[in-house]
């Protein structure tokens, strides 16, 4: 036992970015608590339970509170690998589902806590193993890949959550990772941070575009990725063999694109991305090992920084977390991690920030609010405060948390508390329930309020129209045959108008054709005659600017 | 998704119309416990990174963990770096093997059989192992393709161009061991 301690010691002392081991510094993990089944799927509801189910669905609630366990409604149907995310009233959608390895269901059903009941929706167009679900601005849900019959569906599906029918983006059909990591970005698409990195836009038909490369192609491959207040996504680990690599995304950036930040110090696979209330990345879990889940050891937990792009190394969990555990930051700030194969059990780790000092407490606040809406927080302590943040609820399954993400709140002292104004754009803060963080100098968060956004949320932003093309060329082609090539610039179009003329000056549009082509060959023409065209790009926004003209004789 | 498959096939058309490497069936080992389905993407994003192929299947071959892929102008690439690219994707695989469909002229030699293609001569030997094989589900080549070399053999003066499939060997000098084979079409004798 000694040397299992020494050998700990001598490890943590050899960890980059080790800290003096106080819980001040490392935080704290606390006792291990058996769990009835590996928690394979977690979420946070608006009651304060967490749902978890196994590997057969077999769903109970934990009560982060009083660490009691319940058996929950159960769905009827497996819903292990199947996704998770939550509508905007706090009803938890679960796509798919587990027939056998590569082989997903069809059918889809959400939970309501409230009733604690399971509810069927349609089918989807086929089965679902591994699908991930993306909560949109509008509170539909968007559903990708997943395996049918051990081939990825590549149909990309909207639920609409007004009227629970399926909405298919035909356009857009694509392969995709098992998984993805997807995201609702700043500019209403959603983000997908595969190894090529692609907006999928799902207005009508759904359409895609391609942002760019990770630099390490191995983080789809149990990585975990999350967004910050700022629209940055970050990849920590992943890979078989593990990396140590983290990348950072700026959706906000004029040409987004992936770099590195800080390394992790240690590398990580199978590990848990948990946002905290300050903002910071609590990274716990996963195996540092070659191998598809190979149990080296329990590890230390690590926290990001984003500001400050550093990371420290934190107190070490008791337990190994790998393949198919979770990890959920609760409403008291402390960080629920459990579960993985083998390991039907929980701990809770108190971050660093709950050992700096008293807590300022939240005295009241709004059930509801609405986008853009200034709103009272009651606290005593409301001259201590120095940030107000909210984060949203956690639901997780084999390495991603797909619904958390985190808005920092703009606030202003009031009597007897802060005028905390929420967000304006459900494309940065999707409707449903988050946690309501008030936070003083010293970096220590409150316990938080359920707060919901999303009774009204303001339509999205209109979209723009698209680029228009350029480098129009027109070149005689065969007999009475005109060929036109453009440069598509638009990354949004649904198509291209095409116009002629025979003076260079008036135009009526002879042809249109799909989205990202780029040539056409106008037949059937006078021989003899010049022939003027122009090229726009189109879409439900509208047309683009039209593209230079350019003439040719048909022969 | 068959949109994709038209243009894989054009490609690979193109390709056989101006050089006498088909195309390449790529044979992995992984990690995952769920076959080569799972990191799929990875794999693919990594080689179709890499400069050395044209394109790859969107979709594997999960049953015999393979995979198609074009070459880049219809020539071999280098396959130690191409067997580095997918050890350093992140996939948790290794690439298994490489079967190569090549289109030549056949030489027989002192009772062995080359194959002369883009300028060189490969040596053909017996199929001694099959690429497309899951290494939990373990497959046998059948009796005909075990005997192909020796029935290419037999039929070597029935025409000059052969169309050859077959695992590429490449660590002791290039040699393809010959599977499947069948006259190769006047259209796409060119090369």
């Amino acid at each position: 036992m000694k040397r299992i301690g020494m050998s700990i010691l001598l490890w943590m002392a050899g960890t980059a970015g080790m800290v003096e081991a106080q819980p001040t510094n490392v935080g704290q993990w606390g006792a291990t608590q058996p769990f009835p089944y590996v928690s394979v799927h977690a979420c946070l509801l608006p009651n304060n339970k967490l749902i978890f189910w196994d590997y057969s669905g077999n769903a109970r609630l934990w009560d982060p509170v009083t660490t009691a366990i319940t058996t929950a409604a159960q769905p009827g149907r497996n819903t292990f690998c199947a996704g998770n995310s939550s509508f905007g009233d706090g009803r938890l959608f679960v796509p798919g589902g587990h027939i056998q390895n590569n082989v997903g269901l069809p059918s889809a059903s959400y939970y309501d806590p409230v009733t604690d009941t399971w509810t069927s929706v349609p089918n989807m167009n086929a089965g679902r193993w591994y699908p991930s679900s993306t909560t949109l601005a509008n509170g539909d849900i968007l559903v990708t890949s997943g395996d049918d019959n051990m081939a990825v569906n590549d149909l990309p599906q909207v639920l609409q959550a007004g009227n629970n029918t399926w909405r298919d983006l035909t356009a857009a059909r694509l392969g995709l990772p098992l998984f993805p990591r997807a995201f609702l970005a700043p500019n209403g698409k959603v983000f997908f941070a595969t190894s090529t990195s692609r907006y999928l836009d799902t207005a009508g038909a759904g359409a895609w575009s391609t942002v760019g490369n990770t630099i390490f192609s191995g983080h789809d491959n149990y990585g975990s990725a999350c967004m910050d207040q700022s629209g940055k996504v970050y990849w920590f680990g992943g890979g078989d063999p593990p990396t140590a690599t983290s990348e950072r995304i700026d959706l906000n950036a004029a040409t987004p694109q992936w770099g590195a930040v800080a390394s992790m110090p240690q590398a990580r696979r199978q590990n848990n991305a948990t946002i905290l209330p300050d903002g910071r990345f609590l990274v716990t879990g996963g195996s540092s090992s070659g191998g598809f889940n190979t149990e080296d050891g329990p590890k230390a937990a690590m926290l990001y920084d984003p500001t400050a792009n550093t990371w420290a190394t934190l107190a070490i969990e008791s337990d190994y977390r790998g393949y198919h555990s979770i990890a959920v930051l609760l409403a008291d700030g402390r960080v629920l991690s459990c579960g993985g194969d083998n390991h039907a059990n929980g701990q809770v780790f108190s971050p660093p920030y709950l050992f700096n000092g008293a807590r300022p407490t939240i005295s009241s606040a709004p059930a509801t609010v609405n986008y853009g809406d200034t709103f009272f927080v009651g606290t005593a302590d409301a001259t201590g405060i120095t940030k107000v943040t909210w984060t949203r609820l956690g639901s997780l399954t084999h390495a991603q948390n797909w619904d958390q993400r985190i808005n920092v709140l703009s606030f202003a002292q009031a009597a007897g508390g802060l005028n905390v104004t929420a967000p304006s754009s459900a494309n940065s803060t999707p409707p449903g329930y988050y946690l309501l963080w008030i936070l003083n100098g010293a970096g220590v968060p409150s316990q938080a309020s359920f707060v919901r956004i999303g009774g009204s949320a303001p339509p999205p932003p209109p979209p723009s129209p698209p680029v228009a093309p350029s480098n129009l060329t027109a070149k005689t082609s065969g007999k009475r045959g005109v060929g036109l090539s453009w440069t598509d610039n638009s990354s949004n179009e649904t198509g291209f108008k095409i116009d002629r003329g025979t003076d260079g000056v008036t135009f009526s549009q002879i042809a249109a054709v799909a989205a990202n082509v780029t040539s056409y060959k106008n037949n059937g023409l006078t021989s003899g005659v010049t022939y003027y065209y122009r090229v726009r790009a189109t879409s439900g926004a509208g047309d683009s600017a039209y593209s230079n003209v350019a003439s040719a004789d048909a022969r | 998704m068959k949109v994709r498959a038209v243009v894989l096939w054009l490609a690979l058309s193109t390709c056989v119309s101006f050089s006498q490497v088909v195309s390449l069936t790529l044979g992995f080992d992984v990690n995952s416990p769920y076959g080569l389905s799972e990191p799929w993407f990875t794999i693919r994003n990594a080689l179709l990174r890499s400069d050395d192929l044209q394109d790859v299947a969107e979709r594997p071959d999960v049953k015999t963990a393979t995979a198609n892929a074009i070459t880049k102008g219809g020539v071999l690439p280098d396959f130690d770096k191409l067997r580095k690219t997918v050890a350093e994707s992140g996939a948790g695989a290794s690439l298994r093997g490489v079967e190569a469909t090549v289109e030549g002229e056949l030489i027989l030699r002192q009772g062995k059989l080359l194959l002369r293609f883009s300028g060189k001569e490969i040596v053909l030997q017996h199929l001694k192992e099959l690429i497309q094989q899951e290494k939990k589900e373990p497959k046998p080549a059948t009796a005909e393709e075990r005997s192909a070399y020796e029935r290419l053999l037999g039929k070597a003066d029935e025409a000059k161009r052969w169309r050859i499939s077959g695992p590429l060997r490449w660590k002791s000098g290039l040699a393809l061991e010959v599977r499947i084979f069948e006259k190769a079409k006047p259209n796409n004798s060119r090369g």
